[in-house]
């Protein structure tokens, strides 16, 4: 099942353009698995054997380059467009020098640039077509765009006569999110270019992702952005589709900005602001370094172990808002260790390193966020250092000085939920609390960005779960773990309420809303009069339009918030509801449980339920049962190995495994084939069936040859049974018991098969465990448990009764007890009267 | 006159709703029998809900001490539905929420008739203040305005649908976003130009408020209009309610505050005590359910809910008491209820040629 030595595999050709090949379409049906080179095999065996020692090489990769830029940029209000703005309108210029450091193993003869800011410049953009017009549910029509750029020049030379649009294939023509531009001479590999480039852009509303708002400025990808080259495979540049994010390059980032001096203490950024801010003429410049010079001196211990890597970032984003609140306070490790002493003690034991050795650094903790919102500000931060303390724990530590996190203003939230580094946005909104695990749900998932995607940076958009599903399982832990169980909530007026009605609102059809009094269709009397008269139906000026109109509507009992509350009166009604966010993975899951597999590029999901399926829940019950099947430790040796031997590098799935597989010490790679790269599922159960076997009677053949009456075998000796238990007695002589005969069924309606245990509970407490091989349910679907007659009865069979496995489509069927539950359903029946008879006594309150 | 009747027409005290409980709790078999009526409906879809899950609760599920003697890594969904109950029984527990939505909104439709006879009876209760066969006029008083106070329902639901346009449609919409809060009509429906989620939070509050209190102040206008018909056993609804608009502006404080002194109390009763109560049952419940946990909680919703019939009845007694201080009777009609036989205290039966009075034999 589960072997100790790694296998080892033939390397292949890797799929992929070739260096500067202008085609821009750089799309597989299905991801190929990146194989690895040989030079990288050799490195990683050496690797394996100097594990945990300062001596162990650097492994060697084609996606070591390296962009390095020193950006000035300056803001200035705009005169809005009536037409296609809704509300004050921004403008930023900015210029850049990149030093483009190749490392791939070859020659690059051309430039590749990311714009993505163009994705909203209008309606025809690849990014919103996809989304029909729309992001995030809202359409699209105001606050558009755009992003130019005026120069790209190296030294004295002028590129941008040789630009050359990379439109995507999809049906977007107009689409500008990616352009190339040609080299004078090519960089050899070892070599380096400084380019200078000049854009101007004026700054989309933010609908997604970034933008501006009234004076809150969010800005990411926000300059004309280098794309990655790799060795084998040219360059892995995509137009911006509307479910992909990102892929760059590992470099360091020296930022000014330049904004009205009303933003003065108010601007953040990626690493840290250098020195004060200078304010002079109204305006205020600031200084941002990422990472921050200490930073980048710091050799990063968790690198010297895997990578060796120097410490980096690859990306730049910041926020400007003067109405932000600053709230600032460190995390220390050992103030959160004394919390969970648990946690530190089986990382120390799975990884076998010392407290000292685990011990991460303190990182100052910024939170920005707004005015109405400040009570929150310590719940963000709380909710980061609990992801810094236990990703730290399990992944390593965060390596940089600072974290920023940001509440992004009213009208902003699609800025909201989303990671860049050493800087992330959330998303909250007023009145709620840590039960309902708003805003610590998506602050634990956007600071776990902070892990996978910003220091293991995979290529977004042709492997999203290797950042998003590696994340997802890691924040479901984290919230498990420092939070609990979330709870349910109603809201009235945007006041929580907890828990669930018992009877759901009549809603829905307009006979049921016409039934309880929601909404009512009426014909007009008026059109009718003049429609059955053959009259024109004259116009009328907009305000008086219901007196034309088809229907009048009445919406009688659509009440308000508070009336409604009145109405469910939740207080003595609802049903309280509780969600293991472990356990919500699974659901998650089985919403698209078969349609793709996990690993598919993520423009070639079925849709976006596939996409955000797969990229997320699906990946982590797949990690998480991963751990049932490797063992606690070796899952977290597996996972530390891979953060450690790619952090500051780019894996691909097949690196992934490969690193698991090496670090945990086990061989599994069935188990990646067949559950992230296939769609089959999984569906235990079981059948009990068992009674009182049968006192013998009849005619049975004696032992001289005879048909006798009287020469019946004996209960024991029938089932061989050693010594018979005494049951009632009848005529004075006690009786032996007749045994139990046991019928219990375990099948698999899935095509995967999990090793799984099964357990039998019997009278009077014992227990018998049977394994179910996966051999056994390849073999076979199904399997009797062989279980030999016996007196006690068997009061429960659970299959995968510790519940490590996170993958059954139907779990429903995976136990059976002798006595089942007879009280909830009584109890639902109450809740559900209580929701009815005060519903109902509302609506006679109405009638009379 | 009687001295009952001069009695009336002094203004009532601040402790009527007090005083109007105490002659609702006189006649407990009127709401017992509300109340038993609309159990009796709600009963429809709590026996569907109780069949559903005994399906659900088969062979696969067992209670707390079972599996605490079977072992970790199991919970039990008696109390409180896990996140894997409610996906693996989706398809029926959204069957059941479907079927009980439509059973409702056809009983919340039963719940306003019954509501409508309801008032008719009490008000026939409360204009002829009799100690027995209360029952059997709650009866008659209901019959007898059933289709006047069917009519002021219609006028009540017109009312409230005027109410609900003043306060989520164009009135709210061009007066109070466009011309008061400057929101552009293109942001009207998410309001993201205003500065801040707060300002929106108090905007919506104002606009929920407002729709809560027109809602509450309807209500009480169809209460009062009932009691002026039967008081004056009026025929025209939209007469009476017109006329019932006049009084309310006149005497706001006289009409609205025993009104709203009995919500006072429901709420204090229900959200308060009940809610308290229910709270601490589930408290105790959650992690070892038991039948008499259930049971408690039945009791508790069910006490609450009998105080609401209560107060019901309470409503129009109040509300008679108001109206006979306010509103002199008919000029040419003169008091209905004035018109009996026997001596105060002793029997005392309407009389009259209308074809709803009925004679005594003596």
């Amino acid at each position: 099942m589960v072997q100790s030595k790694p296998e080892r595999k033939s390397p292949e050709v890797p799929d992929g353009l070739g260096p500067g090949e202008s085609r821009g379409l750089q799309y597989h049906a299905r991801m190929t698995p990146h194989r690895s080179g040989p030079a990288r095999w050799a490195g990683a065996l050496l690797g394996l054997a100097l594990i945990g020692t300062a001596t162990a090489q650097a492994p060697v990769d084609a996606r070591t380059s390296e962009a390095h830029y020193v950006i000035q940029a300056r803001v200035d209000d705009a005169a809005p467009n009536e037409a296609l703005d809704d509300g004050p309108a921004k403008d930023l210029t900015g210029t850049y020098t990149l030093t483009f450091r190749n490392r791939s193993g070859e020659a690059v003869r051309d430039l590749w640039f990311h714009l993505y800011l163009n994705a909203f410049a209008n309606n025809q953009s690849l990014h919103l077509v996809e989304g029909r017009g729309s992001t995030r549910g809202s359409k699209l029509e105001r606050g558009f765009g755009w992003q130019d750029v005026r120069s790209i020049k190296v030294g004295d030379v002028e590129l941008i006569d040789s630009l050359v649009w990379r439109m995507p294939p999809e049906g977007a023509p107009l689409d500008r999110t990616l352009f190339s531009v040609d080299l004078p001479a090519p960089v050899e590999d070892g070599g380096e270019v400084t380019v200078t480039v000049a854009w101007e852009s004026r700054l989309p509303r933010v609908r997604r992702r970034w933008g501006t708002k009234g004076d809150f400025i969010f800005l990411a990808h926000w300059f004309p952005k280098l794309a990655v080259f790799e060795g084998g495979r040219g360059w892995r540049a995509h137009s911006f589709h509307l479910n992909t994010e990102f892929y760059a390059n590992f470099g360091t980032y020296d930022v000014t900005i330049d904004l009205p001096a009303q933003y003065a203490g108010k601007v953040g950024g990626s690493g840290v602001q250098l020195d004060q801010p200078s304010i002079a003429d109204g305006r205020v410049r600031t200084r941002f370094l990422a990472p921050s010079p200490a930073d980048r001196e710091r050799v990063d211990p968790v690198a010297a172990r895997g990578s060796q890597r120097p410490v980096l970032v690859h990306d730049f984003a910041w926020t400007a808002d003067p109405d932000y609140v600053v709230f600032s306070q460190p995390f220390r490790w050992d103030d959160w260790a004394k919390e969970h002493e648990l946690e530190v003690s089986e990382a120390m034991r799975s990884l076998g390193r010392t407290r000292d050795e685990l011990r991460t650094r303190t990182v100052d903790i910024d939170v920005l966020v707004q005015p109405e919102r400040a009570a929150q500000a310590e719940r963000h931060w709380h909710a980061t250092a609990a992801t810094l303390f236990f990703y730290g724990l399990w992944y390593g530590e965060y390596p940089y000085e600072r974290v920023t996190v940001v509440d992004p203003a009213w009208g902003a939230s699609a800025a909201g939920g989303m990671e860049y580094p050493t800087l992330f946005t959330c998303g909250t909104e007023l009145f709620t609390e840590a039960a309902m695990h708003r805003p610590e749900s998506v602050t634990v998932h956007e600071a776990g960005h902070q892990f996978w995607y910003g220091l293991v940076a995979n290529n977004e958009p042709e492997a999203a779960w290797l950042d998003e599903g590696l994340n997802s399982y890691s924040d479901s832990e984290t919230l498990f773990r420092q939070y609990g169980r979330r709870r349910t909530a109603q809201r009235y007026s945007r006041l929580p309420v907890y828990g669930r009605p018992s009877v759901p609102p009549a809603r829905g059809g307009a006979l049921m809303d016409a039934l309880s009094l929601r909404a009512i269709d009426v014909p007009n009397p008026i059109r009718f009069g003049f429609e059955r008269f053959d009259q024109p139906v004259p116009e009328v000026p907009a305000a008086l339009a219901w007196l034309t109109a088809e229907d009048w509507h009445f919406e009688a009992l659509q009440v308000s918030p508070f009336v409604a509350w009145w109405r469910d009166q939740p207080h003595m009604t609802f049903v309280d509801e509780w969600t293991d966010t472990r356990w919500d993975d699974r659901v998650g899951y089985l919403r698209d449980p078969n349609t793709d597999p996990i690993e598919t590029v993520v423009w070639e999901y079925a849709d976006s339920t596939s996409y955000s399926t797969n990229s997320y829940p699906r990946t982590a019950a797949a990690l998480r049962s991963l751990s049932a099947l490797v063992g606690r430790e070796r899952f977290l040796r597996g996972m530390r190995h891979f953060a450690e031997q790619w952090r500051y590098r780019h894996p691909y799935p097949a690196d992934f495994y490969e690193a698991f597989q090496v670090g945990a010490d086990a061989v599994v790679q069935w188990y990646f084939d067949e559950v992230f790269r296939g769609t089959a599922t999984l569906d235990w159960s079981v059948e009990v069936k068992q009674g009182r076997a049968a006192e013998p009677k009849g005619w049975f053949r004696c032992v001289d040859g005879r048909w006798q009456a009287d020469c019946a075998p004996s209960v024991t000796e029938l089932h061989g049974l050693e010594s018979p238990e005494a049951g009632g007695d009848t005529d004075g002589a006690p009786k032996p018991l007749l045994p139990h005969l046991y019928d219990v069924l375990v099948r698999n309606d899935g095509a995967l098969a999990l090793p799984v245990t099964v357990r039998v509970h019997f009278e009077g407490g014992k227990t018998r465990d049977f394994e179910w091989t996966r051999e056994a349910q390849q073999a076979r679907r199904w399997w009797r448990l062989p279980l030999s007659p016996g007196e006690p009865a068997i009061t429960a069979v659970v299959i995968d009764p510790e519940r490590v496995w996170y993958l059954d489509a139907d779990m429903r069927n995976n136990q059976w007890f002798s006595a089942p539950d007879e009280l909830a359903p009584l109890r639902f029946a109450e809740r559900t009267l209580a929701g009815a008879a005060h519903t109902l006594q509302w609506f006679m309150s109405i009638g009379g | 006159m009687s001295a009952d009747t001069n009695q009336l027409r002094t203004r009532p005290g601040v402790l009527l709703p007090f005083t109007a409980l105490a002659r609702s709790v006189r006649h407990p078999i009127l709401w017992v029998a509300t109340w038993a009526a609309i159990s009796l409906l709600s009963l429809a879809p709590a026996l569907a809900a109780l069949g559903v899950f005994e399906g659900l609760f088969e062979q696969g599920t067992a209670d707390w001490r079972t599996l605490r003697e079977v072992g970790a890594g199991l919970t039990a969904d008696t109390w409180t539905l896990s996140e894997n109950f409610r996906h693996d029984n989706r398809e029926a527990l959204a069957q059941l929420s479907t079927a009980n939505a439509w059973v409702m909104a056809a009983l919340s439709a039963a719940a306003l008739l019954l509501g409508v006879f309801a008032a008719g009876g009490w008000l026939q209760i409360a204009y002829e203040r009799l100690e027995g066969k209360t029952f059997r006029r709650f009866c008659y008083g209901g019959a007898a305005y059933f289709w006047r106070f069917l009519r002021i329902l219609v006028m009540v639901l017109l009312a409230l649908a005027l109410a609900r346009w003043v306060c989520y449609g164009t009135p709210w919409n061009e007066l109070v976003l466009g011309r008061l809060m400057g929101v552009p009509e293109f942001d009207r429906a998410r309001l993201e130009t205003l500065e801040s989620e707060l300002l929106v939070a108090r905007l919506g509050w104002a606009q929920d408020g407002l729709g809560a209190a027109l809602f509450a102040l309807v209500l009480a206008w169809g209460a009062y209009t009932r009691t002026r018909i039967a008081q004056r056993d009026g025929r025209s609804v939209l007469g009476a309610g017109l006329a019932t608009i006049w009084v309310l502006l006149r005497h706001p404080i006289q009409t609205l505050r025993p009104v709203f002194g009995l919500l006072l109390l429901e709420a204090l009763v229900c959200v308060a005590a009940a809610g308290w109560l229910v709270d601490h049952i589930d408290a105790r419940a959650d992690a070892r359910p038991r039948i008499e946990h259930v049971l408690a909680l039945l009791a508790v919703v069910q006490a609450a809910a009998l105080w609401r019939h209560l107060s019901h009845g309470a409503l129009y007694f109040a509300t008679s008491r108001v109206s006979e201080h306010l509103i002199p009777p008919h000029k040419k009609k003169g008091n209905p209820w004035e018109v009996t036989i026997g001596a105060p205290g002793g029997p005392q039966y309407p009389i009259g040629p209308d074809e709803d009075a009925y004679h005594v034999a003596l």
